[in-house]
């Protein structure tokens, strides 16, 4: 599997772009929000090749990302939650600019994130877009002291400023994600996961972001760890008055932390809308199943059950139609040949269904 | 009183930096018997090497057998008292010129290691970092220079860097261990660009190397400051190879008569020396070649003391 060149594939993927309207699914949950960032059609393919030592045949193309529209407002947490595979960590890396997209753009209010106009546009993104990663072991440099990891966005950010305001600035941010000064003296060898996870944040942090992708910050923590994480993630979103894009499978964790909840499925968003809808009138065939197999430790609490059947369909070769019709309960003839577009269904919630839900998934039993 | 002088003591102890890796596998390599004393054995080559000149006997050559009988003197000696390791078909002081030999065994084998580093180093990162068309080119060149017949093209060019052609020749005045040395070195780098190269693909996909893009870190940044000092290990364990594996390629050079015994000395061109007398004087092959033997053998154990040392899975 090899990356896209991007200028060489545009024809391919042009063709299967059929004329798309530009319509940005989702609408913020405070009136004043602006928006923050702005991901137009954004897609993401990467090539399967076959090598020689001198011909490479290209043999189809993973889509990893099929066409999302996404505004992100500021200082929300929009959960992003998918199965392994559906293209969630190929978006995140898309729009921090770490993967250049096939086709679309990724804009950070008035600057495309991959084509900056100059070096200070360049330099402004980055101090305003960071990331949170997921393996707490290898997002640290194992040789560097963590004042060094921490002191180097300032030292690229603002080369003005001295020893001891850097050193001021590295002391505060990690009092701020609950650490002591002196662990700034250790190596990343030194600490737990979770700890670990802490350095991560004040990291992402110390530059003063407006926006942090959170890529699975709390998967590989032991759930007690979790809830500290989570708690704390949630405590310096209000205090920095940050944007989240908030990405875990766990659906009880983007419940706990997000303002807005967007489900993905194989390279697309189907659905969009504020926590509360999204999970108590799931309007998605997909959003229920998944919903329904989250465990409720309450007896009172009766849920449909909603199992998938088959796997996830391969995404070099997507279903025609709607791409969830090969796995859905409620298909039919239309969703194999139609392809649904993110609709306003109920209240603030949009989604990519022909036959939406209707029934609510949870029922609360009187006793 | 008695306290407060422990609480500071106390935050003095936590906020001191903690031990870098380094302190670590220096303690390890410690702890490594056989390593030390092959570490020992080096540094004491490396003294010869750098003090011979007060050690060699100031002796005339004498090629006349059978004079100075008395202090084993004379062409062709046994080892002796006066001669420690006997004399060559010269007259010359065996022991004297394996001193002096030492310097340009060594000397050699570091000018070739740093040169085939530089290359092979600069190469590595180029390509582990950039991955794509800039990886296919270096690798495809480092497939080349492997598949090169090293040897026949090392003497091939040592003979026309010795053309009597002056005028045109830009390696005329160079000395003829230097373009030794510069040769093995030039052909000594494919074997540590694709070491390095996995290395560096290998760290570079380390989500703290997206962290620091996502910052904003130059390229320079990143490979230098990040990059490198992760794949350090590896060169460092790999250098121990390369030096051994130049001592062995000038002595080889030397032994095949690629060499300059006028105006040189090496352990490589005394066995070459001492080859035409092997059934009489078998110790003129023997103590140079137990010489490189047992340097090559410190510099491989402590190569892998080193390795063992380095090896973050025997952390403790």
């Amino acid at each position: 599997m090899e990356d896209t060149d991007s200028s060489s594939n545009n024809h391919v993927i042009e063709e299967s772009v059929s004329e798309i309207e530009e319509v940005f699914p989702g609408s913020p949950t405070s009136a004043n929000a602006e928006v923050v960032i702005e991901v137009r059609n954004l897609r993401k393919y990467f090539s399967i090749q076959s090598k020689s030592l001198l011909f490479t045949k290209t043999l189809g193309y993973i889509k990893a990302v099929d066409g999302i529209d996404l505004q992100l407002f500021s200082g929300e947490v929009l959960g992003l939650v998918g199965e392994s595979g559906c293209g969630k960590s190929t978006l995140s890396k898309t729009i921090v600019g770490l993967e250049k997209p096939s086709l679309g753009q990724v804009w950070y209010r008035d600057a495309n994130i991959h084509q900056p106009i100059d070096k200070v546009e360049r330099l402004q993104i980055r101090r305003n877009i960071q990331m949170v990663f997921q393996d707490p072991y290898t997002s640290l440099n194992p040789r560097r002291l963590i004042k060094d990891t921490l002191e180097e966005p300032l030292l690229i950010h603002h080369p003005e400023m001295t020893k001891e305001d850097r050193l001021g600035a590295v002391y505060k941010i990690l009092q701020q994600v609950g650490l002591e000064s002196y662990h700034g003296y250790r190596y990343p060898h030194e600490f737990s996961g979770g700890q670990r996870q802490r350095v991560g944040l004040a990291r992402a942090l110390i530059m003063n972001p407006e926006v942090i992708l959170a890529d699975e910050p709390v998967s590989a923590l032991d759930v007690s760890v979790q809830a500290s994480i989570l708690n704390l993630m949630q405590d310096l979103q209000s205090e920095f008055n940050v944007a989240i894009i908030f990405i875990a499978h766990d659906l009880s964790v983007v419940k706990h932390v997000s303002n807005r909840v967007a489900v993905m499925y194989l390279g697309r968003i189907v659905e969009i809308g504020p926590t509360e809808e999204v999970f108590d009138r799931p309007s998605h065939p997909y959003t229920v199943s998944l919903i329904s197999a989250i465990p409720f430790a309450d007896p009172t609490v009766k849920k449909r059950k909603v199992i998938l059947e088959g796997d996830v369909p391969s995404p070099v070769n997507l279903p025609p139609g709607c791409r969830f019709s090969s796995r859905c309960y409620k298909v039919q003839d239309r969703c194999k040949e139609e392809d649904p577009i993110l609709e306003l269904k109920r209240g603030n919630t949009w989604s990519a269904c022909l036959f939406p839900e209707d029934e609510p998934v949870l029922f609360f039993e009187e006793r | 009183m008695a306290t407060a002088t422990k609480d500071t003591e106390k935050e003095q102890k936590i906020f001191s930096v903690s031990k870098s890796q380094w302190y670590f596998v220096r303690q390890r390599l410690k702890r490594n018997k056989v390593g030390m004393l092959s570490l020992n054995y080096i540094y004491f080559n490396v003294l010869l090497a750098i003090f011979y000149p007060i050690l060699i006997a100031s002796r005339i050559a004498d090629n006349r057998p059978g004079l100075e009988r008395g202090l084993g003197g004379g062409a062709n000696a046994f080892p002796n008292l006066r001669y420690p390791a006997g004399t060559d078909s010269n007259g010359l002081d065996s022991f004297s010129r394996l001193l002096a030999g030492s310097e340009t065994s060594i000397l050699v084998a570091l000018v070739a290691t740093g040169l085939a580093y530089f290359i092979g180093i600069s190469l590595a990162l180029i390509a582990g970092y950039y991955r794509g068309r800039v990886e296919e080119i270096i690798m495809r060149l480092s497939d080349l220079f492997l598949a090169f017949p090293v040897l026949i093209f090392l003497i091939m060019m040592l003979q026309i860097a010795r053309s009597p052609d002056a005028g045109n020749n830009p390696f005329a005045t160079t000395p003829y261990i230097m373009l030794v040395a510069i040769l093995i070195g030039f052909f000594g780098w494919p074997g540590l660009t694709r070491l390095v190269v996995a290395q560096v693909k290998q760290v570079g996909s380390l989500e703290f190397v997206h962290a620091v893009k996502i910052i904003g870190a130059s390229d320079k940044r990143i490979i230098f400051l990040h990059i490198f000092p992760n794949v350090l290990s590896t060169i460092i364990t790999f250098a121990a190879l390369s030096l051994g594996g130049g001592i062995i390629a000038e002595a080889g050079l030397a032994f095949l008569g690629f060499s300059d015994p006028i105006n040189t000395v090496s352990w490589g061109v005394q066995v070459q020396d001492g080859l035409a007398r092997l059934a009489y004087n078998p110790e003129q092959v023997l103590i140079p070649g137990f010489t490189i033997f047992f340097l090559i053998l410190a510099i491989n154990l402590f190569g892998d003391a080193l390795r063992d040392a380095l090896d973050p899975r025997l952390k403790e």
